[in-house]
């Protein structure tokens, strides 16, 4: 089955590269297909990770994930960085290469967050403008991510699944559907995430995010700092329902813990993905 | 009031969120107020959903920084430090995409505070992640300079490898931060000049104490000097014994080789 429209393989599940599961990862090559790497973290290293780096892109597929393109920004586009962007993937012969829908920062700042935006025409017209230069430079489609918001605006006139669909059709792009997002976003914004994965346009999704994020009451916040919750999960299965598995990736980034607890959780991803239930099921409506 | 356009948005949510003084503080900002831009969460109002931005912010930030500057937090203790990371932070706002660039200018922004051995501190921790990242370079061995023609010294241009720095200090740091690497925190020394090279070899991070002497020959060399200027620098700025300087320089020269401190001769 060709799962997105790209043609792109599909490396199966995979996780996050992070600078504590280095040795681990080197000296047992865990049975993961595929690693995912914060692009910054590697942009201008030369040390050791550079080297680990170089080591595991020879043993497994590399997917880049960058959270400074700021591809939402009135900024003008950083070309220096997307060069710096285009020499990595290319040095590690990158599966693909995403970031987010957001911006970074303004006014020549970088504020290291993911910030919202008004989902909004105007937005869209600013952002699909944007993405199709970025695309034409890097010379492959972007990997957008949908974020988790803590604050809509009121200037906002569209779902966040409607613009996202728009967005990713104007401008030919690919989409990273993190389901953690959708539910966080969904219980701090009160929408339907059932709704929301209903506006999702599949063909364009090469790449489904996991995490865990915590309950704080009144909001949650993605922390990417526990395991997936069960309602996440649910929602998952929701996403393969309706659009077929798919590349699957779990973060953790906080707290991280041993590399079998990642292996664990990664596990239950193949079982839904293979039709297996691993959780019962929950309501996952705001 | 009508919808701002994104810029105005944008250039308005950074003020608020990167504000030290908080939310409250930049809620009202160049015509903009945060309950006619933002809508109320389904528990939170509009300024406590925008507060979640602020607060992580600063959080991120000051968790890189020490992270980068661990030292730098035990001298301080760590309530002291994050205020001066929220101080830090509200005068050099991060501008760069990637996080390494983040604690840059951390030194500097200390000794113009007048905080002598945090800012000595900070400048060895600094140059310890600066180092650590740096590009790699396949260095000389002690053999490779042995075979240097003795004749073509002088005017030969010794290429330092990009993973090392050489540090000017206001106090003798190097036994302090050894001790600290060991679970110790120790007495802030009294001021005194001291010099410090900090390096890389293989992937791990190597610092080790430097005369006035080597540090005024190391900071030449990588400035691109020959190497008979280098020496003449370090007689000329520390009124050394010209003699005495060139008796010493075959095992310091050898020591720094045997360190991998070289990457290259440029022989005239």
């Amino acid at each position: 089955m060709v799962a997105n429209r790209w043609n792109l393989s599909d490396p199966g599940f995979g996780v996050g590269l992070r600078s504590v599961h280095f040795a681990h990862v080197l000296a047992h090559e865990p049975p993961v297909g595929w690693f995912e790497i914060i692009s910054e973290n590697f942009m201008r290293s030369g040390g050791r990770p550079a080297h680990v780096l170089e080591q595991v892109a020879r043993r497994y597929p590399i997917a880049l994930h960058g959270v400074s393109l700021s591809i939402g920004s009135t900024d003008p586009l950083d070309f220096d960085y997307l060069t710096q962007l285009k020499a990595l993937a290319d040095r590690v012969r990158a599966l693909w290469l995403g970031d987010h829908v957001c911006w970074t920062g303004v006014a020549g700042r970088n504020t290291h967050d993911l910030l919202p935006l008004p989902l909004n025409r105007a937005t869209l017209a600013h952002l699909v403008d944007r993405i199709r230069r970025v695309q034409d430079f890097l010379e492959r489609p972007l990997v957008l991510e949908n974020p988790s918001t803590y604050v809509a605006f009121r200037s906002s006139t569209m779902p966040e699944a409607v613009f996202l669909r728009e967005m990713a059709e104007a401008a030919d792009c690919a989409l990273l559907l993190d389901v953690n997002n959708v539910y966080v976003s969904a219980r701090n914004h009160g929408f339907d995430p059932l709704a929301y994965l209903d506006e999702i346009p599949y063909e364009r999704v090469v790449q489904l995010h996991l995490a865990g994020h915590s309950d704080e009451g009144t909001h949650c916040i993605d922390t990417h700092g526990s395991a997936v919750t069960d309602e996440v999960w649910e929602l998952y299965r929701e996403v393969l329902e309706r659009g077929g598995s798919r590349p699957t990736l779990l973060e953790w980034d906080q707290d991280v813990p041993a590399f079998e607890v990642l292996l664990a959780e990664l596990s239950k991803a193949q079982a839904l993905a293979q039709g297996k239930r691993a959780t019962e099921k929950v309501d996952v409506r705001p | 009031m009508s919808d701002p356009d994104l810029g105005s948005l944008q250039r308005w949510f950074q003020a608020v969120i990167t504000n030290p003084d908080g939310v409250e503080a930049r809620a009202e900002f160049e015509g903009l107020v945060c309950e006619q831009l933002v809508r109320p969460g389904v528990r939170l109002t509009e300024r406590e959903s925008v507060a979640i931005y602020h607060r992580m912010y600063f959080a991120r930030l000051v968790e890189v920084l020490e992270v980068e500057f661990p030292a730098l937090r035990a001298l301080l203790g760590a309530e002291e430090f994050r205020r001066t990371a929220r101080d830090y932070l509200a005068m050099h706002p991060p501008s760069d995409p990637n996080l390494d660039r983040l604690g840059r200018d951390l030194p500097v922004h200390l000794s113009r505070t007048d905080a002598g051995f945090p800012a000595d501190l900070a400048l060895v921790e600094r140059a310890i992640h600066e180092v650590f990242d740096a590009p790699a370079a396949e260095p000389l061995t002690a053999e490779d300079l042995a075979a240097l023609p003795e004749a073509d010294g002088p005017r030969s241009s010794l290429r330092l490898i990009p993973a090392h720095r050489c540090l000017e200090l206001t106090h003798p740091v190097h036994r302090w931060y050894r001790d600290f690497r060991e679970g110790r925190i120790e007495a802030t020394p009294a001021p005194r000049p001291s010099w410090m090279l900090v390096y890389r070899k293989g992937f791990e991070v190597w610092r080790r104490p430097l005369e006035a002497s080597g540090f005024v020959i190391l900071r030449a060399l990588g400035e691109g000097c020959r190497l008979g200027e280098a020496l003449e620098r370090a007689v000329g700025e520390l009124d050394l014994d010209p003699e005495r300087l060139e008796g010493e320089l075959p095992d310091l020269f050898a020591t720094w080789a045997a360190e991998g401190l070289f990457r290259g001769v440029d022989r005239p």
